[in-house]
């Protein structure tokens, strides 16, 4: 079970997020937040698994969270349009996930964190090198 | 000064074409005086040359220097009159001095009968005579040279205005507040209505292409988004006319990693669905996709409509064409055909291997 938290200005996205996650058996909520303050705090206590994020907020852009919180835990991106700024973070978070979410795109983006926290490594993420034991004799 | 050898060669044809015609008009009211009077002291050979050289470097002078500067206003007029008027002074006293070499040269060739020489006084008359003839065609020149310049200027002047207009339009469009929206009646919708939810979804696809930052480097997309978004348009379309359209789509795409223009096939569906009576049973809309290794081919034909129901944005087919051959140039071939009941379009790309 991963236990999640959502954070978002917007309640209705924080509405949407929770419906797609109960449609998902390995996902439980543990708290949301629209205050992006109080989400990081709600982050620290709770020490989740996984944290939806949304970019744009006032005070607090989730990515000033995602520096903040450094690799404390997994980051699913969520935002209306692809920034430039974006582009940059893309390896340190799990997924970035485009509004409106579809259910879809949303399953697999949980489902890629759950096959690498149950240690089913994605073939991408195996050693990318093999040993090959040669005997050569060299006559020149 | 920036001499363009482009204009000197056509320039140098020109004078040729000039000089020929001179002569097959003497040739044609006196043939054995002809031959005699073309030669003169030197030979054909060299007179072709020499009238060749001299008419070059006047229409240029003429033509570059004089009379286009003073129709775009690059220089200030009192320079250019004082460029003609040396001109013509420094072109008069070569043309006298020339004209008294041979004078005194046929003198000395008593042989010769002086009949062809032009007696002292008249020949002011006819030099003066012969500059007027080469600023005429100097000025019909310079006319026809800044005619074709302006047309390919407002060309390029209407393709930056519409991009203008499209990036002034991108702008105008919060892509935050349009999406945020959409995510809203999305979140709301989706536990009752499956169907409007999805079209939400849709929809919010359609406009983030077509805000879209998914062009490649040289402004280019790949085909297949190009079709996924082609093929949104045309779902969220049925499903406003409650799938009543007839609409017939066939593609057959050989080579995936094809890339094109963006929005070119999306605004012929538009224009068809904007302008096309898609209800018509027995021929509606036609769309035909093809690709092989190196070559794409679109077909796209509709019923006319009776009525326009949509306005038409302007951003039409000139501009599809022109975009076309701006990029492909003749390696596009974009066909429009016209009837009284039909409306079809053809297009073929050939990509170098």
């Amino acid at each position: 079970m991963i236990d999640c938290i959502i954070i978002d200005d917007e309640q209705h996205a924080i509405d949407l997020l929770k419906e797609h996650i109960n449609h998902v058996h390995f996902l439980k909520i543990v708290g949301t937040a629209t205050n992006p303050i109080e989400g990081l705090a709600m982050i620290a206590d709770l020490k989740p698994g996984l944290v939806f994020l949304d970019v744009q907020m006032p005070n607090l852009t989730g990515i000033d969270i995602l520096k903040l919180i450094g690799n404390d835990c997994h980051v699913i991106m969520t935002t209306a349009y692809k920034e430039y700024a974006l582009e940059g973070f893309e390896h340190a978070v799990v997924d970035y996930l485009l509004k409106p979410i579809p259910f879809l795109r949303f399953l697999k983006a949980v489902n890629r964190l759950w096959t690498i926290q149950n240690n089913v490594r994605p073939v991408s993420d195996q050693d990318h090198y093999v040993f090959v034991k040669t005997e050569q004799r060299a006559s020149f | 000064m920036k001499v363009n050898y482009k204009r000197l060669l056509l320039l140098a044809l020109f004078s040729l074409c000039f000089y020929g015609s001179f002569f097959f008009i003497s040739y044609l009211v006196n043939p054995s005086q002809t031959a005699r009077n073309f030669a003169g002291q030197t030979g054909i050979p060299l007179s072709i040359l020499a009238f060749v050289i001299e008419s070059v470097i006047t229409h240029y002078i003429l033509i570059f220097e004089v009379i286009l500067p003073a129709m775009r206003k690059e220089r200030s007029l009192r320079r250019i009159i004082m460029i003609g008027l040396l001109f013509f002074i420094v072109k008069f006293a070569f043309n006298y001095v020339s004209f008294l070499i041979e004078k005194a040269q046929r003198a000395n060739d008593i042989t010769d009968s002086s009949q062809a020489i032009l007696p002292e006084n008249s020949i002011g008359w006819v030099l003066i005579m012969s500059y007027l003839f080469v600023l005429v065609t100097s000025f019909s020149a310079a006319l026809l040279v800044e005619w074709v310049h302006k047309g390919k200027e407002r060309i390029l002047l209407e393709k930056e205005k519409t991009e203008a207009e499209l990036n002034a339009l991108k702008h105008q469009i919060n892509p935050h507040f349009l999406f945020n929206s959409l995510s809203f009646i999305y979140a709301k919708v989706i536990k009752l209505d499956k169907e409007t939810a999805d079209s939400i979804l849709m929809l919010a696809n359609i406009m983030r292409y077509a805000l879209g930052k998914s062009a490649r480097f040289d402004g280019t997309v790949n085909l297949m988004d190009e079709l996924e978004h082609m093929k949104n348009v045309i779902e969220i379309n049925q499903r406003r006319h409650n799938h009543q359209l007839n609409i017939d789509y066939d593609e057959q795409i050989d080579d995936q990693s094809i890339n094109i223009v963006p929005l070119v096939l999306i605004t012929l569906v538009e224009n068809a669905f904007k302008h096309g009576d898609l209800y018509d049973p027995v021929h509606g809309l036609r769309i035909k996709i093809n690709t092989s290794v190196n070559e794409l081919s679109f077909d796209i034909s509709n019923k006319k409509g009776k009525g326009v129901k949509e306005l038409s944005n302007g951003i039409g087919l000139q501009n599809i064409s022109q975009q076309l051959s701006l990029t492909y140039g003749n390696r596009s071939k974009f066909q429009i055909e016209d009837s009284e009941m039909h409306f079809s379009v053809s297009l073929k790309i050939t990509f170098p291997l």
